[in-house]
């Protein structure tokens, strides 16, 4: 059984890997998966962050946008900036089992004038971070 | 035979020889996840392969004596900037017993069995003893995946 936090995290990366045309990583810490805990170049890298939880609850999200072509990472992260701007929220799933997601019947929110994108210094490729909060009703 | 073979040779017989190890064996550990969803972090199975390292490795915990360790990144143990930490273990690892590949592969790991409990090792960086152009020895600077 899922909880509503993780399926949060679950949906929006669903979100964004099924409305983005490049790859979507998650960042997490798993033993079953020692790689998965460093960022990704040619690759969104996405994880999360502090969370408030109240009936309306917030979980912090890191878009972090990594390419060694310039361009292309500037590209990205328009496409992502584009997507986040288009809508301010995205139905809820459970992903307990990842081919059948079941409904919520609730939302996940943001803030979709708070998508900032900042540079972070690399020699070795470009990087462009964002912190986004989301919102969800929390008490299912 | 090159001069990187025969020392690669003595360095495996070497190690054979005097077992200096953690009294632990030291296992390389690569995990395989099939099937399921990666992005999501739902695994179908993970399968994990551990094989013995042989010859086996000569293994130091990391202590204040080891201030003066030849390996840069030893020497500065314990400042800010270092990569080492007091009680990581630090190994020498046979190139007959692990390649560069091995070394590279983001899904491997380290366990030390034998203890009361396996211990399953992250590595933090690793370095070569090279002889003209060939590696003959890794230094692999390992942390206990409990700390």
């Amino acid at each position: 059984m899922s909880t509503p936090v993780r399926d949060v995290r679950d949906t929006f990366l669903k979100f964004l890997d099924d409305n983005l045309a490049m790859p979507v990583k998650a960042i997490r810490n798993d033993p079953s998966d020692p790689g998965a805990s460093v960022l990704q170049t040619n690759a969104i890298n996405v994880h999360f962050l502090k969370l408030n939880l109240d009936s309306v609850a917030t979980q912090q999200v890191v878009i972090d946008v990594l390419n060694d072509d310039e361009n292309l990472a500037v590209d990205w992260m328009e496409s992502i900036w584009t997507l986040l701007r288009s809508a301010f929220y995205t139905p809820l799933y459970n992903y307990s089992t990842p081919s059948v997601p079941v409904a919520q019947n609730t939302n996940v929110m943001w803030d979709r004038t708070s998508v900032k994108f900042h540079p972070v210094v690399s020699d070795n490729y470009t990087h462009y971070s964002c912190v986004l909060p989301l919102k969800f009703y929390a008490i299912i | 035979m090159s001069l990187a073979t025969r020392l690669t040779s003595k360095a495996d017989k070497l190690l054979t020889k005097y077992q200096v190890t953690d009294s632990r064996d030291l296992y390389k550990r690569v995990i395989t996840r099939t099937g399921g969803d990666a992005l999501l972090g739902r695994p179908g199975s993970v399968t994990m392969v551990d094989t013995l390292l042989d010859p086996p490795p000569m293994v130091e915990t990391l202590s204040f004596q080891r201030a003066n360790h030849p390996r840069n990144f030893i020497a500065t143990i314990g400042t800010a900037d270092s990569v080492a930490l007091i009680g990581d273990n630090f190994c020498t690892i046979s190139v007959t017993a692990l390649s560069q590949a091995e070394l590279d592969n983001k899904n491997l790991v380290f366990v030390f069995k034998g203890g009361p409990v396996d211990e399953e090792m992250n590595m933090i960086t690793y370095d070569a003893a090279v002889v003209n152009n060939a590696v003959v020895l890794w230094y692999v600077l390992l942390r206990s995946k409990g700390r």
